[in-house]
């Protein structure tokens, strides 16, 4: 206490407003918090909370973990099916990943249901909807989390065999991740359609459009994806729900690409123009970018920064650097947005994808500053986006300075969530989202902001106290 | 007080603690570079690309010292991992801490290798720091007490430059006697010189005089270290050309002065520890 | 009847804002009961016994809980939600406002230079709060009580082990760098260091000092649970040896109960081993038998802060009892002589817990003994704390009178009516109570008491009886509510008003004293 007699008092006050008021009408100096209990008001997480607050285990480990996925340099390498790529995937396995935390097949909204007989009867499984159904339903498919086989994908998310998948290097940490292709809008696999017309389209991704991709994407001159990126936000993109700067910046690349490539030159045109007509072509990349980077960042005892944010249509799960494969699970909290006419919060189905790996990153609803426009979903304005991206960084580790918002004077996009921050300010992480309608094959109903559930972050934070060693001194 | 900027260092000193809180003043604002007086310990905020050293604090980004717009006497303060000069806030929590790198000493041709440097500063250096270096050196290896005192005192505060050249050259010569591997055998001749040091430190300025002591601790700015590793391990002439270059360009006579130092310390450990092998 | 509830999920107010509602919707016609309350486990359990409910909660959730008519229940309930819902929260209008700042870290990381944190939530919550600030390298208050005396230990054990200090919990008044923190009086700064375990008692002890001319470097909170046993001091110790090592500091007082028997030995050892004088109030303890060298033990709370004052003066310290003045006797005597027959008693109504307590004290060393809720050793426990018996001197600001209410140094109204019932009982001779001003009491302490002091001492005189009305005043004239005014619409008012609170029992102890000469 002594070295505060020397010092000008600078009070928090954590409580009652009065002694705030008492304290600035007799000239000193206080902050008043807007205090609310922390950790679900339960008292027991709250002092467990309390001993994860300045540890300096955690906090070396948050360093290293920031400091992977600072240098992670995500590379855009290849095109291949996903038996080629994914090991649980290969000759043999009858194994389909979806998007989210694991689930069962029962517990599953009708999206992710739709997409995954759909998914059945393209890989020739079964021969009608209600036998995919069936199959489905017996067991008899594995049915994994995309992240827990490296990849990720939009929407229900679903990967199956015979799907080609990106293949993203990150060249500082090594390692892979996947993304499928998406199909543009309107009736797609993705929204959980199943028709005829989808799987056609499946097909052909998976044949002509595949073997151009693919020429094109090996003859890449720069497969580089963190400036692609970088430069995207400039141009008012955010790389989750606003991709069309990034999507027509990678048109350039890939149509350079195949140029001299010698391929059919019908083939070469269908795939572009499938390209050029879907403003959300790249959000596939950025999703693998993305998940490398933070894949690089997974796994450091003791960390507490958030690796993971996904959503299956149910629950909401997250993962934590230093607690390993584990999920913390939660009913996903309800989306904020503006219906697309004869829509409503009845026909909703609840948030869903692995997209939040973007927000996970940096990007998204944490870049809203770069990309206004969702705000008028909620009825906001550009001010509220820079607010939004601004809040963001009282929850995370700092900003990434590769990923730029002029709207911040250019600094960096706040990114590296930490669990413990979030559990202690009450602070949500905001994510930009896409609202599903809930019965399978009708699309998108929807555009808004959603927050991650709370009960998560508490979860997480008990489990990673779990595992840390006592201090000498006490203290927790 | 001035609206003020928060900002994120990247790297960190490498036994700068950030962690204890405790509170100060701004000591010396340049424009590249910030020093800050706390509880007796100089802390200097360097740009991106400035040096690390056991003390630093270097900003990641384009911001600069000069953006935090502080000014002499504004207040300090440091608490878990941010720190508060003026009305701008250094957020660290995430900076990675700069550590030396280790190093096995090869003493065989060391000789050479001083020689090279000395002749890739003989022009840099303020030309009369050799002499000084050379007093020094040669008051450890034959001198008494009073001699060492006397080249000592007549070195602290001598010459030109922020950090006065004299000043250098012992920074210089210490970096050497403290430098890993020969530290240990080099332990009579820096006490000695601390020793004498000591009673002299008062006739330099106190940003050059924190620096002198941080030296006598063995810890020493990222050029000066691999500098030191390039001749102390023998590294080829063409890898330890980027280390030379690098004090070489620090200040006007600044790094040419360190070398001074370290050449005249490398030579007094060649002649002293004839016959010891790394 | 109807009961009727209504809850607002993870919505969150404090235990003040809670109250004042809660006021407002008790006062609609055809309300029997009301709660506002956070859903903690121990609300709801209370909640459910009075037959309101079942409830569908979660802790974080605030329910507010009614009985009554059913037009008053929708009443309140619409009250109620207008009451709660009508601040505005950033995000309604369209520019969203700066981001609020919701925890310790947020406050540090936003300015590193925050030194200090006041902590006054509710004491689930409390431990972890303090636990943070410590853990971020700061000094911590915690006005809060009802915190686990585990947690206690472990947070000024980490303290110690860091060389901070935990004032609390249960820590009413601090004065730390001038600045007043909790309840705490306006006193000039000077060269006299407190360590207080009682926030009155540290109130009682500045308050002299600054009326005495001299001053106040710090006054530092242990909380009232610091020299049990069981934590044994750790605050009291460390506040001491700041103050030791405080170049501002030139004179210390500690301020307590008597410590339990290891502790007090603890702290004696420390005092005597300090290089600067030493005055010691262990309230109720031997004074010979605490002083020893360096260290000087006092006999009531007053006396303290007068040996502190000499002391600071490079003058001998007096001890002593408290004297009472021939005069003021003359006049005590005087005013007990005309008393009717059955006036024997005093009826001591304190809102400072610390001042009941020296108040029984004082009288208990002239043998009169007294019924209280919060009895000293000797004397009993007052069975129904809303009915007087014989002596009875009460705290008003303990948990039985508080509970769902203000303080009574916040609202004294409740003091207010139980004077006025005292002094409506035929058997009352005295009534004795305190005024404690400063900032975080009453800015009208008194304007109640007085309407109250006039109209029940005329009704009193109708039927034939004098009641002597004996106050005192713990403030300075630079408190938010200058003293001298208080003093003087009191005194205008009738009251003898002391210089201190043991002057004040002295004199009341004087006037049963004589009574008891008359009465057989």
């Amino acid at each position: 206490m002594k070295s505060l007699f020397a010092e000008d008092l600078n009070v928090i006050n954590v409580g009652l407003q009065g002694f705030a008021d008492n304290i600035v009408a007799a000239g000193g100096s206080v902050t008043q918090l807007s205090w609310a209990p922390p950790a679900g008001a339960d008292a027991a997480l709250g002092r467990t909370l309390a001993g994860l607050v300045g540890h300096p285990g955690v906090e070396e480990a948050n360093t290293l973990a920031y400091a992977r996925y600072l240098a992670a340099q995500p590379r855009l390498v290849d095109l291949v099916l996903a038996r080629d790529a994914i090991a649980g995937l290969a000759e043999g396995q009858r194994r389909i990943l979806h998007s989210g935390p694991p689930i069962e097949w029962a517990d599953m909204c009708g999206p992710q249901q739709g997409a995954i007989t759909g998914a059945i009867l393209y890989e020739g499984w079964a021969d009608s909807l209600e036998s995919a159904e069936r199959l489905a339903a017996s067991g008899a498919i594995e049915l994994d989390p995309c992240h827990e086989h490296g990849a990720v994908g939009p929407m229900a998310g679903i990967i199956s065999p015979s799907m080609p998948v990106w293949v993203v290097q990150n060249t500082d940490h090594g390692n892979h991740t996947y993304c499928n292709l998406n199909e543009g809008l309107g009736k797609v696999l993705r929204f959980g359609a199943n028709s005829p017309e989808v799987l056609d389209r499946l097909r052909w991704l998976g044949t002509e459009f595949f073997t151009v991709m693919q020429t094109a994407v090996r003859r890449l001159e720069d497969p580089d994806l963190k400036p692609l990126m970088a430069q995207a936000l400039h141009m008012g993109d955010e790389v989750h729900n606003r991709n069309a700067a990034a999507s027509a910046l990678l048109f350039k690349r890939l149509t350079l690409a195949l140029l001299g490539a010698g391929l059919d030159s019908g083939a070469v045109e269908r795939s572009l123009r499938f390209v050029a007509g879907n403003d959300h072509f790249f959000l596939n990349i950025s999703m693998a970018a993305c998940k490398s980077m933070s894949d690089a960042a997974h796994g450091v005892p003791g960390s507490s920064m958030v690796t993971v944010m996904s959503r299956n249509g149910v629950n909401f799960g997250i993962r934590l650097s230093g607690t390993g494969d584990q999920w913390f699970q939660a009913p996903a909290n309800p989306v904020d947005g503006l219906y697309f006419p004869g829509y409503s919060v009845e026909d909703a189905a609840a948030d869903l994808g692995d997209s939040a790996i973007t927000e996970t990153n940096g990007l998204g609803g944490f870049a809203m500053a770069a990309s206004p426009a969702i705000v008028q979903f909620v009825g906001g304005t550009p001010a509220d986006a820079t607010a939004n991206s601004r809040r963001m960084l009282s929850i995370t580790l700092g900003a990434n300075p590769a990923f730029t918002l002029p709207a911040l004077n250019f600094g960096g996009t706040p990114a590296g969530i930490d669990a413990v921050l979030v559990a202690d300010s009450g602070v949500l992480p905001i994510i930009n989202t896409g609202i599903a309608h809930k019965k399978a094959g009708i699309g998108q109903i929807s555009a808004g902001i959603t927050t991650a559930p709370m009960p998560c972050f508490n979860e997480a934070i008990a489990a990673l106290a779990a595992t840390l060693r006592p201090e000498p001194g006490g203290g927790s | 007080m001035t609206p003020g900027i928060r900002v994120t260092a990247g790297t960190i000193g490498s036994i700068i603690d950030l962690r204890t809180a405790r509170t100060g003043w701004v000591h010396s604002v340049f424009t590249h570079a910030v020093n800050l007086e706390l509880g007796g310990e100089m802390w200097t905020v360097v740009a991106h690309d400035g040096h690390d050293a056991a003390l630093t604090v270097r900003l990641s980004g384009v911001v600069v010292p000069g953006d935090l717009r502080l000014r002499i006497q504004d207040p300090v303060c440091v608490r878990s991992s941010h720190v508060r000069a003026g009305a701008s806030v250094i957020d660290t929590r995430t900076a990675v801490r700069w550590l030396p790198q280790m190093y096995d000493v090869n003493l065989c041709g060391l000789g050479g290798r001083a020689f090279e440097l000395e002749a890739a500063a003989r022009h840099v250096a303020w030309e009369g720091s050799w002499t000084l270096a050379d007093a020094v050196a040669g008051a450890l290896e034959c001198g008494g007490r009073s001699d060492l005192e006397e080249a000592v005192r007549r070195a602290v505060g001598r010459g030109p430059g922020l950090t006065p050249a004299g000043d250098d050259v012992l920074a210089g010569i210490l970096a050497v006697l403290t430098a890993p591997g020969v530290a240990a055998d080099c332990e009579p001749f820096a006490a000695r010189l601390r020793a004498a040091l000591a009673p002299a430190l008062p006739a330099t300025n106190e940003i050059s005089r924190a620096l002198l002591r941080q030296a006598s601790q063995g810890h020493v700015s990222r050029p000066v270290w691999e500098l030191v590793r390039s001749v102390l391990s023998g590294r080829a002439a063409a890898a330890s050309a980027p280390a030379r270059t690098g004090v070489l360009a620090t200040g006007a006579t600044s790094g040419g002065d360190t070398c001074a130092g370290l050449v005249a310390a490398g030579r007094l450990l060649s002649r002293s520890l004839e016959g010891i092998e790394a | 009847m109807t009961t009727s509830s209504r809850y607002y999920p993870n919505l969150y107010k404090d235990s003040v804002s809670l109250m004042t509602v809660s006021a407002q919707i008790m006062s609609i016609d055809g309300i029997d009961t009301a709660s506002v309350v956070m859903a903690s486990a121990t609300n709801i359990d209370n909640l459910t016994e009075a037959g309101l409910g079942p409830f569908d909660v979660r802790p974080n959730d605030l329910l507010v809980a009614l009985s009554g008519t059913s037009e008053a229940c929708e009443e309140a309930l619409t009250e109620a939600d207008d009451l709660l819902t009508k601040t505005a929260s950033p995000g309604d209008t369209g520019a969203v406002a700066a981001q609020p700042i919701t925890s310790i870290q947020m406050a540090v990381a936003r300015d590193p230079s925050h030194n200090f944190v006041l902590v006054s939530v509710p004491g689930d919550y409390a431990a972890a709060e303090g636990m943070k600030a410590l853990r971020l390298g700061m000094d911590v208050m915690l006005f809060s009580d009802n915190v686990a005396a585990a947690d206690e230990l472990r947070l000024k054990t980490y303290a110690r082990d860091h060389d901070l200090m935990v004032m609390g919990p249960d820590c009413g008044t601090a004065i730390v760098n001038g600045v007043p923190l909790g309840f705490a009086n306006v006193v000039r700064r000077g060269p006299i260091g407190v360590v207080g375990a009682s926030g009155t008692g540290t109130q009682e002890v500045t308050v002299r000092v600054h009326q005495l001319g001299s001053g106040i470097s710090q006054a530092l909170g242990t909380g009232g649970h610091d020299l049990s046993e069981s934590i044994g001091g750790i605050s009291m110790l460390h506040g001491l040896a700041a103050l030791d090592e405080d170049p501002a500091t030139s004179v210390i007082i500690l301020v307590s109960k008597p410590p339990a028997a290891g502790v007090a030995a603890a702290i004696l050892d420390a005092a005597e081993a300090s290089a600067k004088p030493v005055v010691i109030i262990f309230l109720g303890a031997d004074p010979s038998a605490i002083t020893r060298n360096g260290v000087h033990g006092a006999a009531y709370l007053a006396q303290a802060a007068d040996m502190a004052v000499a002391l600071a003066k490079g003058q001998r310290p007096r001890g002593g009892d408290i004297a009472v003045s021939s005069e003021m006797r003359r006049r005590l005597t005087d005013a007990a002589r005309g008393m009717a027959p059955r006036q024997q008693f005093v009826r001591g109504i304190f809102s400072g817990g610390t001042f009941c307590f020296e108040a029984q004290l004082v009288h208990a060393a002239d043998g009169i003994t007294a019924y209280s809720n919060t009895p000293t050793a000797g004397n009993h426990t007052l069975e129904r704390i809303t009915l007087s018996q014989d002596n009875t001197i009460i705290d008003m600001g303990d948990d039985e009178f508080t509970q769902g209410r203000p303080h009574p140094m916040i609202d004294p109204s409740l003091r207010d009516a139980r004077i006025r019932q005292e002094v409506d009982d035929p058997t009352t001779a005295v009534v004795l109570f305190d005024v404690v001003l400063g900032y975080g009491s009453s800015l009208e302490p008194v304007a109640g008491l007085l309407g109250v002091i006039g109209t029940s001492r005329a009704a009193a005189k109708a039927a034939g009886r004098s009641v002597v009305f004996i106050g005192y005043v713990c403030g300075t004239d630079t408190d938010p509510q200058p003293r001298k005014d208080i003093v003087a619409a009191l005194q205008a008012a009738g009251v003898l008003v002391a210089s201190s609170n043991a002057e004040a029992a002295a004199w009341s102890a004087t006037v049963i004293t004589e009574r008891r000469k008359v009465t057989p």
